[in-house]
C-alpha cells in the first residue's frame, strides 16, 4: 500500500509539472502575440491587413522621399483591393437604384467584380442615358465618401474634417466664391443639368415605386383611367405637331422602346390611340405609369395654364385619389393636399394644421424653423411657397417621403435657386443629418464641373463655420484601425485623385500631401516592424499577433480546465476523452463565446469608454422602440395563439378517436421543416390588401366596393397571424410529446373518482401537462420574437418592424448603426437566455411527466356526435394553414400577372420555372446552399454522437460543459450569433473567416448542433447500456459492438438527426442575410431577393422547388431508415 | 355491500378473442380475485366493470342496475366504484389531501365533511401525518396508500384493484396485502382483485377465478383451487407440481420410464397423468415406496429442495430445511406419495401450459 501511494504521488507530481510547463508555454504564447500587437499598434495598425499595407508602403515610402505620397497613392495590393472594394460597392449602390431593369440583373450577379463597371456601363447605355452616368456617378462616389464620416456619433469628427478643408480656402477663393455663385444663376448650365438630375431623380423614385407598387398593387391599374382620360385631355389640347414631345412619355417605358421608334413616324391621331391601346394593354403599369401620369399632367400644363381651373378639377382629384389608393398612408398627405386644390378649397388651412402638429412633436432646435413656416403660411405669399413649404412639411413629417425635398429641388429654377439649395441643405442639415450626403450628392452633382468645387467647399463651410488645420484629417485617418484605415486612405486618395471630383483645390491637395509625407515617418516604422530586423520569428510574431494570442490564450484555458479536471479525479489521470470535449469546447469558445461576449462589450463600450450610450440612444427613437413593443407583442401573441392551437390538436390527435389522426399528425409536422418565409410569401399572396385571394374573395363575397381590405396582411395582425401559422407546430410537437408519455392510468383515475371526460381535462391533464405547455409556449415566443424571414417579407412593407429586422437594417449603416444593432442584439439575446433559463432550468424541474414503465395504450376519448364536426374543424384549420398557402406557392409560380386569376387568359406559364432554375445564380446557390447545409449537418451530426456518447455511455468529468454550450448556442437567436460572428471574424482577433463560406457554414454550426445532440442523446439513452454489454460479453470488441449492435440501433437516429441540421441550415436565412458574401450566396438568400427585387412569380417558383427538396429529403430518409425516423 | 353480476360478457379487440363468455357473480362483500398469468384477460374485465372498456357482447350489473349491455353504457364516472392502479395514478400536481378529496370535490361535498372523511380515510391508510406532501415526496408504499385511500374515500360500494402491489419491493408487498385484506374485512366492501401473483391472491382472497386465454378455468376458495385444481393448468399455475404420464389400470397406475406403480381408487383408465406436489412427497433414508437416487439438492433456509431421480424421470421434492443436511447428492432415498393428483392424457398438456400472450 504504502508503495503504491508512492507511485500516485510520483505520478501526481509528474503531471503537476507538466501542466506547469505547458501553462507556461502558453503564457509565453500569449506574451509573444500581444508583444506582436503592441509592435502593430505602435504602428498605427492593428490587423494584419493593415499590416500588409503599410508594409508595402512603407517599402515604398522607403525608396524617395519626394514621392512618398503619390506612391502611396500608387495603389500597393492592399490598397487596390481597397479600391476595388469600394468600386464594387458604389456600382452595387447605383445597381440598387437602376435594377428595375430586372432583366440584366442575371449579367451583373454573373459577372466577377472586375467585370463589373463594364456591365454597369453597358447598362447605363442601355438606358440611353448617357448623362446619367456623367452625374450619377461621381454623385454616388460623393455620397460614398461622406457616409462613413456622417454617422452620428461621427459627427464631430466629420465637421473636423469639414472645418480642416474649408480652413484651406482662402478669403479671396471665398470671394470669387461668392462671384460665381451669382454668375450660376445665370447660366443655363443649371436647367440642363437639372434636368438629367431629374431624369435619374425619377428612374431611382421609380425603381423603389416600382418595388412598392408591385408589393401593394396590381400594377397601379387604378391609375389607368386617370392617365388615359390626362392623355385624351392632352390630345385635345395640345398641337398635332407638339405630340411628338407627348409620345416621349412612353420613353418611360423601356421595353417599349420600338414602339416608342414607331410613334413618331405615326399620324398625332393613330399615336394617340396606339398609346391608349397600350395604357388598356397594360403594357404601361406600375411605378412607369406614375410616371407617365406625373408627365402627362406637366405637359398639359404646359398647354393648359389654367389646369387649376374647373374643368380640370376632376382629373386632378382622380389623379389624388389614385396615389392615395395606390400608396396608402405614405403619400396620403400629398394626396390630400392635391385633393384640396382639386376641390379648390383654401390650402393654407390645411398647411398651418400640418405645421402645428409637426411643430407639436418636432424637437426644440426644430421648433424654430416650424414658426417660421407657419409664419409664412399666415403670410400672404402662401402660393408662390406653397410646394416648397408642402413638401418640406412632408419630409418633417414623414421621414421616409423625404424625396418629396429633392423634388422640390428640381422645380427650383433660374434666380433664386443656388440659394435656395443651399438654405435647404441648412435645413436638413438642422432636421435629419444622415440625409446631407444625398443632399450634397444632389446639389453638387447637379453643377458643371467647373463649380462643383467651389460649391462644395461653400457648403462644407457653411456647415462647420470653424477652421482648422487639414492634416488632422489625415491623422484621424491613421488614428483608425486597419480595415477603416484603407477605406479612409482611398477616400483621401479618391477626393484628391479623380478628376470628377476635385473637392479640394489645388492648394489643399498639396496639403494633404504634405500631412502624409509627414506621416511617411511612422510608415517608416511599420516597415521597420514589418521587417523585423530579418529576424523571422519576430517578422512573424509581428505580422501574426492576434492568432498567436488566441491560439495561446485558448491553449492557457484548455490546460486549466485540465488542471482541474485531473485534480477532482484525485487520481491525476489523464483521460483522451477529455481532447474530444476541449476541441469541442475551443470551437464553441473561439465561435460563439467570443462573438457573444464582444457583441455585450461593444454594447457596453460603443467608443472608448463604458456608458449605456448605445441603449438610451436606441430607445429615444421612436421606431426602435415600436420595434421591441412589436417583438414582444408578436412573440407573445404567436406564443398564446399558437399553444391555444397546439393544445386542442396535440389533444384531438393524439387523446381521441378523431378521423385521420396520423395524417394530421403528418401535416402540422410538415409546417415545422417549411422555411418561415415561404410561408410569409403564400400569406402575403393571399392576404394582401389590395390583390390578396382571400381579400378578393371576401370583398366579391360581402360586395365591398371598396378598392382594399378588409383584411391587411402588413400589419401586426398580420405578423403575429403568419407567426402563429409558422410557429405553432413547435408547440404541437411538444405538447404532444408529454402528451404520450403520460401515464394515461391518472386520467382513468380521474374517471373512477366521478370526474367526466371535460373535468379530466381541465382538473388532471391539463395542470399535469402545464409545464410542458409553458415549455411549448416560451419555444413558440422565442422563435417568433427572433424570427427574421416572416417580419422581413410581412413586416417591412406594413412597416411593422421587429428587433430582427431592425439589427439587420442597423447593419448596413456603418459604424453607427453596428453599434445601435449591437444594442437591440443585446436585447434579443437578453430575452432568450432569460427563456432558455426558465424553460432548461425552472421548468425541467417541475416536470411531472416521465416516461412510464408500461406501454398502455392511451386512453381514447370517444368524441361520439362530435367525431365528424372536430375532425371537419381539424381538417379545415390543416387546409388553412398547410393546403391553400401552398397552394398559392404552386399558383403564384404558374402565373405571368399574378394580379390575375391562374385561369385567365393567358396567363398560365411554365415559364417563371424554366426562367428561374435556369438561371446561374439560381444553380449555384443551390449548390453552395447543398454544400454548406451538407458540411454543417455531417460536421454537427459527428459532434452530436461524440457527446451523446460521452454524456450517455461514460462518467468522464467535464462531459456537461459541451453540451451546456452547444444548449446555449441554439438557444441564441439567430440574428445575434451572426452579428456576433461579424463583428468578431474580421481579424480583430486573429481569425479572419469573414465574406467567406467558413462563416456561414460555423453560423449553421452554432445555432443547429443542437437539434442533432438532442435526437442522439435520446436515441442512445433509449438504449439500455445492457444490450452494449452483452455484446461485449459474447466477446465482441468496443469497435464490433458499435458496429454490429449500437451503431444499427441508433442509425435511424443519426440519420434523422443530420436530417435535422440539414434542413434548417439549407434554407436559413437569417444569418445568412448577414453573413452572405457574393460568391457564398445561398439559396435562401437567393429566394429572398428574387422576391423582394425581382419577380414575385419566379420566387414562389424557386419557393415551390425548395419546398419540394424538403419533402424529397424528408422521404428518402424515411426510407432509408425504414420509417423509424421522425422528428 | 355490492354484488357484481357479469353475464355472457365477451371482450375483443379487432379479430383477437381477449374474454370468452364471462358469466360470474361477485357476491356482496366478497374479496374476488382474478388471476392469471399476463394477456390473460383478467384486467380487460376489471376495466370492464370499471368503465375504460365496452364488451364486445354481454352484459354487466352492479347489484340490480345494469351499467354495461349493448344498448347501455355507463362512463366510469357514474359507475360509484373505486379503482387503484397498478402505477398508483397519483396525481403530480396535488399534494396527498387533494389527491385524496378529489372524488369528494368532484362530488361537491361541503367542505366540513370533506376533510372529516378525509382525515378518516388517511388514518385508516396511515397517511394521516403526511396529507400536506406531494406525491414525488413519497416512497412507493404510500403513494400506493395514497392510491388506495383515493379509492375509498367516497365510500364506493365496490373496489377494483388492478395489480396494486406489484411495483412494491417484496417486503412491502407482505404488508400492504394484509392491510388491504384489512381494510375490506373492516369496511365490508366488495373487492375485485387482479393479480398475477398466485400467493398475493391466495393470501386475501375469499374466491379466486383463475383465467387462462380469456377462459375462466376455476373458481373456488383458494384452498379448493389449490388442493383440487381442475386441470393441468389450475395445477402448474398454483404453486409446484410436476407431471408424470403413466398408465392407470387395476387399481393402480404405472408410471412411464420407472418401474413404479402407484395405488390408484380412482376411475380413469389408460393413459393419465400424474400431477404430483413436491410438498406432498416425504422422503427418507430408510422407508418408502419408491426407490430413487438424489441427484441435486438447493437449501432454500425454511426448505430442502431436491432432484431425485426414479428410474428414467426426475422428481422434485421439498422438505423441511432443518433436514437439509441429512440428504446429499448420490443417497439412495425412499419416497412416499402423501397426495396426488391424476388426469386423462389427452396430451393437452403443453397446449395448456402454453401462456397465450
Amino acid at each position: 500500500m504504502k508503495t503504491l501511494a508512492g507511485a500516485d504521488r510520483a505520478i501526481e507530481r509528474r503531471t503537476q509539472t507538466a501542466l506547469g510547463i505547458l501553462l507556461l508555454l502558453t503564457i509565453a504564447m500569449i506574451a509573444l502575440g500581444i508583444y506582436g500587437i503592441q509592435a502593430l499598434n505602435h504602428s498605427g495598425f492593428d490587423d494584419a491587413k493593415g499590416f500588409g499595407f503599410i508594409r508595402d508602403a512603407g517599402r515604398m515610402a522607403g525608396r524617395n522621399a519626394d514621392e512618398d505620397a503619390a506612391l502611396l497613392y500608387s495603389l500597393p495590393a492592399n490598397a487596390q483591393q481597397a479600391v476595388q472594394g469600394a468600386v464594387d460597392t458604389t456600382i452595387r449602390a447605383l445597381w440598387q437604384r437602376v435594377r428595375y431593369a430586372g432583366e440584366t440583373a442575371q449579367d451583373f450577379a454573373r459577372a466577377d467584380s472586375l467585370k463589373r463597371q463594364g456591365v454597369m456601363q453597358s447598362l447605363l447605355r442601355e438606358t440611353q442615358n448617357a448623362d446619367l452616368q456623367r452625374s450619377v456617378r461621381p454623385a454616388l462616389e460623393a455620397l460614398l465618401l461622406m457616409r462613413e464620416e456622417i454617422a452620428a456619433d461621427e459627427m464631430p469628427a466629420y465637421e473636423k474634417l469639414l472645418k480642416d478643408v474649408a480652413a484651406l480656402l482662402p478669403a479671396a477663393e471665398a470671394q470669387s466664391l461668392r462671384v460665381r455663385l451669382a454668375d450660376l444663376k445665370k447660366t443655363e448650365a443649371a436647367a440642363v443639368h437639372a434636368d438629367i438630375r431629374r431624369r435619374s431623380r425619377a428612374l431611382f423614385e421609380e425603381a423603389v415605386a416600382e418595388r412598392r407598387l408591385s408589393r401593394f398593387t396590381d400594377g397601379g391599374a387604378g391609375l389607368i383611367p386617370v392617365a388615359k382620360a390626362l392623355f385624351e385631355e392632352l390630345h385635345a389640347a395640345a398641337p398635332a405637331a407638339d405630340l411628338s414631345s407627348a409620345f416621349e412619355l412612353v420613353k418611360q417605358v423601356p421595353r417599349q422602346q420600338e414602339a416608342y421608334a414607331s410613334l413618331f413616324g405615326l399620324p398625332a391621331h393613330e399615336g394617340t390611340r396606339k398609346i391608349l391601346a397600350m395604357l388598356d394593354a397594360k403594357e404601361i403599369a406600375g411605378a412607369r405609369l406614375v410616371a407617365f401620369n406625373k408627365e402627362a399632367y406637366a405637359l398639359l400644363k404646359q398647354y393648359h395654364p389654367d389646369i387649376n381651373s374647373v374643368d380640370h378639377l376632376p382629373l386632378i382629384a382622380m389623379q389624388a385619389e389614385a396615389m392615395k389608393a395606390e400608396f396608402g398612408d405614405t403619400l396620403s398627405r400629398q394626396a390630400d393636399l392635391l385633393a384640396a386644390r382639386a376641390r379648390n378649397d383654401r390650402l393654407s388651412p390645411l398647411l398651418h394644421d400640418a405645421a402645428a402638429a409637426a411643430l407639436l412633436s418636432a424637437p426644440r432646435e426644430k421648433r424654430a424653423l416650424l414658426s417660421s413656416l407657419i409664419a409664412v403660411i399666415e403670410g400672404k405669399d402662401v402660393h408662390v411657397q406653397e410646394d416648397g413649404l408642402v413638401n418640406q412639411l412632408i419630409a418633417q413629417r414623414d421621414a421616409e417621403t423625404a424625396g418629396s425635398i429633392e423634388r422640390y429641388l428640381e422645380n427650383l429654377q433660374g434666380e433664386s435657386a443656388l440659394k435656395t439649395k443651399l438654405m435647404l441643405l441648412q435645413t436638413l442639415y438642422v432636421f435629419d443629418a444622415p440625409r446631407l450626403p444625398a443632399a450634397v450628392q444632389d446639389v453638387v452633382g447637379s453643377l458643371p464641373d467647373a463649380e462643383r468645387n467651389t460649391l462644395r467647399l461653400d457648403i462644407l463651410r457653411r456647415l462647420s463655420g470653424a477652421h482648422a488645420a487639414l492634416p488632422g484629417a489625415v491623422e484621424s485617418a491613421f488614428a483608425k484601425d486597419g480595415a477603416e484605415l484603407n477605406e479612409q486612405l482611398f477616400h483621401l486618395f479618391l477626393t484628391s485623385r479623380t478628376p470628377q471630383l476635385h473637392v479640394f483645390s489645388e492648394e489643399t491637395d498639396t496639403g494633404l500631401r504634405l500631412s502624409i509625407r509627414q506621416n511617411a515617418s511612422r510608415v517608416r516604422a511599420a516597415q521597420a516592424v514589418a521587417q523585423g530586423g530579418g529576424n523571422a520569428l519576430l517578422q512573424t510574431v509581428n505580422s501574426h499577433g492576434k492568432p498567436l494570442t488566441l491560439l495561446g490564450a485558448l491553449l492557457f484555458i484548455n490546460v486549466l480546465m485540465l488542471f482541474f479536471l485531473m485534480r477532482s479525479g484525485r487520481d491525476w489521470r489523464f483521460d483522451v476523452k477529455w481532447l474530444l470535449i476541449l476541441l469541442i469546447v475551443d470551437f464553441m469558445l473561439v465561435f460563439q463565446i467570443l462573438p457573444l461576449g464582444y457583441l455585450l462589450f461593444k454594447a457596453i463600450k460603443p467608443g472608448d469608454t463604458f456608458s449605456f450610450v448605445t441603449f438610451s440612444r436606441l430607445f429615444s427613437y421612436n421606431m426602435n422602440r415600436s420595434a421591441l413593443v412589436n417583438t414582444i407583442i408578436g412573440g407573445l401573441a404567436a406564443m398564446v395563439l399558437g399553444t391555444l392551437i397546439a393544445f386542442p390538436l396535440a389533444w384531438m390527435v393524439g387523446r381521441t378517436n378523431m378521423y385521420g389522426k396520423k395524417f394530421f399528425r403528418h401535416v402540422f409536422v410538415l409546417t415545422y421543416m417549411v422555411p418561415p418565409y415561404v410561408g410569409a410569401m403564400a400569406w402575403l399572396r393571399l392576404l394582401n390588401p389590395n390583390v390578396g385571394t382571400i381579400n378578393v374573395l371576401l370583398r366579391s363575397f360581402f360586395g365591398i366596393t371598396e378598392a382594399a381590405g378588409p383584411i391587411n396582411v402588413y400589419s401586426l395582425g398580420g405578423l403575429v397571424w403568419v407567426l402563429t401559422t409558422f410557429y405553432y407546430p413547435y408547440a404541437f410537437i411538444t405538447i404532444s410529446r408529454a402528451m404520450e408519455k403520460m401515464d394515461p392510468s391518472l386520467e382513468e383515475a380521474s374517471r373512477i373518482s366521478g370526474a367526466s371526460p371535460f373535468t379530466t381535462l381541465m382538473r388532471v391533464t391539463l395542470p399535469i401537462m402545464t409545464p410542458s405547455l409553458i415549455a411549448g409556449a416560451l419555444l413558440v415566443f422565442v422563435s417568433a420574437a427572433s424570427c427574421y424571414g416572416i417580419p422581413s417579407i410581412i413586416g417591412a412593407p406594413g412597416r411593422v418592424h421587429t428587433v430582427t429586422t431592425r439589427i439587420i437594417e442597423y447593419y448596413g449603416r456603418g459604424t453607427q448603426g453596428l453599434n445601435d444593432a449591437t444594442g437591440l442584439a443585446v436585447f434579443l439575446m437578453a430575452l432568450a437566455i432569460l427563456i432558455l433559463y426558465l424553460s432548461d432550468f425552472v421548468l425541467a424541474k417541475k416536470q411531472y411527466i416521465t416516461v412510464s414503465g408500461k406501454s398502455t395504450r392511451p386512453n381514447i376519448v370517444d368524441l361520439r356526435s362530435w367525431r365528424w364536426p372536430l375532425t371537419l374543424l381539424v381538417g379545415l384549420f390543416a387546409v388553412m394553414v398547410v393546403l391553400v398557402p401552398f397552394t398559392t406557392i404552386l399558383t403564384t409560380s404558374l402565373k405571368i400577372d399574378v394580379g390575375k386569376p391562374l385561369m385567365a387568359e393567358g396567363n398560365f406559364t411554365f415559364t417563371q420555372w424554366s426562367t428561374i432554375f435556369s438561371r446561374s445564380e439560381t444553380m449555384s446557390s443551390l449548390q453552395n446552399s447543398l454544400v454548406y447545409a451538407g458540411v454543417a449537418a455531417t460536421a454537427g451530426i459527428l459532434v452530436a454522437i461524440t457527446m451523446s456518447y460521452l454524456m450517455q455511455r461514460t462518467r468522464i468529468r467535464g462531459r456537461r460543459l459541451p453540451d451546456f454550450l452547444i444548449t446555449l448556442g441554439s438557444g441564441s437567436p439567430s440574428v445575434v450569433i451572426a452579428l456576433g460572428l461579424i463583428m468578431s471574424m474580421q481579424g480583430r482577433f486573429g481569425v479572419n473567416i469573414y465574406n467567406t463560406a467558413y462563416i456561414l457554414i460555423v453560423a449553421y454550426l452554432i445555432k443547429y448542433m443542437m437539434m442533432g445532440m438532442r435526437t442522439v442523446t435520446s436515441a442512445i439513452s433509449q438504449i439500455h447500456i445492457s444490450l452494449e454489454e452483452s455484446s461485449q460479453v459474447s466477446g465482441a470488441s468496443w469497435v464490433t459492438t458499435m458496429r454490429r449492435v449500437t451503431g444499427p440501433l441508433i442509425f435511424p437516429s443519426i440519420a434523422a438527426g443530420w436530417f435535422l441540421i440539414f434542413i434548417p441550415c439549407f434554407y436559413e436565412l437569417s444569418m445568412t442575410t448577414l453573413l452572405y458574401s457574393n460568391t457564398t450566396k445561398t439559396i435562401g438568400f437567393q429566394l429572398y431577393e428574387y422576391w423582394t427585387y425581382t419577380s414575385q412569380p419566379q420566387a414562389s417558383a424557386l419557393a415551390f422547388g425548395i419546398l419540394l427538396i424538403v419533402i424529397l429529403i424528408n422521404q428518402v430518409f424515411s426510407r432509408l431508415t425504414k420509417g423509424e425516423f421522425t422528428i | 355491500m355490492s354484488s357484481v353480476t357479469i353475464r355472457q360478457v365477451t371482450k375483443s379487440f379487432g379479430s383477437n378473442l381477449i374474454l370468452s363468455n364471462f358469466d360470474e357473480t361477485f357476491k356482496d362483500g366478497e374479496f374476488v380475485t382474478l388471476l392469471g398469468p399476463s394477456g390473460c384477460g383478467k384486467t380487460t374485465m376489471l376495466r370492464m366493470i370499471a368503465g375504460f372498456e365496452k364488451p364486445t357482447t354481454g352484459e354487466i350489473y352492479i347489484d340490480d342496475t345494469l351499467i354495461s349491455s349493448d344498448k347501455v353504457f355507463l362512463p366510469p364516472e357514474k359507475r360509484g366504484v373505486g379503482m387503484v392502479f397498478q402505477s398508483y395514478a397519483v396525481w403530480p400536481h396535488m399534494d396527498v389531501f387533494h389527491n385524496v378529496a378529489y372524488p369528494l370535490t368532484i362530488a361537491k361535498k361541503d367542505r366540513a365533511s370533506v376533510e372529516r372523511k378525509v382525515a378518516h380515510v388517511l388514518d385508516i391508510v396511515h397517511l394521516s401525518q403526511y396529507a400536506k406532501r406531494y406525491p414525488n415526496q413519497l416512497s412507493g408504499g404510500q403513494q400506493q396508500r395514497v392510491a388506495l385511500a383515493r379509492a375509498l374515500v367516497a365510500e364506493p360500494k365496490l373496489l377494483l384493484l388492478d395489480e396494486p402491489l406489484s411495483n412494491l419491493d417484496a417486503k412491502l408487498r407482505e404488508s400492504m396485502r394484509f392491510e388491504i385484506k384489512e381494510i375490506q374485512r373492516n369496511l365490508g366492501i366488495t373487492v375485485v382483485y387482479v393479480t398475477h401473483d398466485q400467493t398475493e391472491a391466495m393470501a386475501m382472497s375469499d374466491r379466486v377465478f383463475l383465467i387462462n386465454r380469456g377462459v375462466v378455468q376455476q373458481k373456488g376458495s383458494p384452498e379448493e383451487i389449490y388442493r383440487q385444481p381442475v386441470n393441468q393448468f389450475v395445477a402448474d399455475f398454483l404453486g409446484k407440481v410436476d407431471f408424470i404420464k403413466g398408465e392407470a389400470g387395476g387399481g393402480r397406475i404405472l408410471l412411464h420410464h420407472t418401474e413404479v406403480s402407484l395405488p390408484y381408487a380412482g376411475d380413469k383408465t389408460g393413459a393419465v397423468e400424474v400431477a404430483i406436489r413436491p410438498e406432498n412427497i416425504t422422503m427418507s433414508k430408510e422407508t418408502g415406496d419408491i426407490e430413487g437416487t438424489v441427484t441435486a439438492g438447493y437449501y432454500l433456509g425454511d426448505a430442502g429442495d431436491y432432484r431425485v431421480a426414479v428410474g428414467g424421470i426426475s422428481l422434485r421434492v421439498i422438505t423441511e430445511g432443518r433436514v437439509f443436511r441429512e440428504f446429499t447428492p448420490g443417497d439412495k432415498v425412499f419416497l412416499s406419495l402423501d397426495d396426488f393428483i391424476v388426469y386423462d392424457d389427452d396430451g393437452s398438456l403443453e397446449e395448456q401450459l402454453k401462456i397465450n400472450t
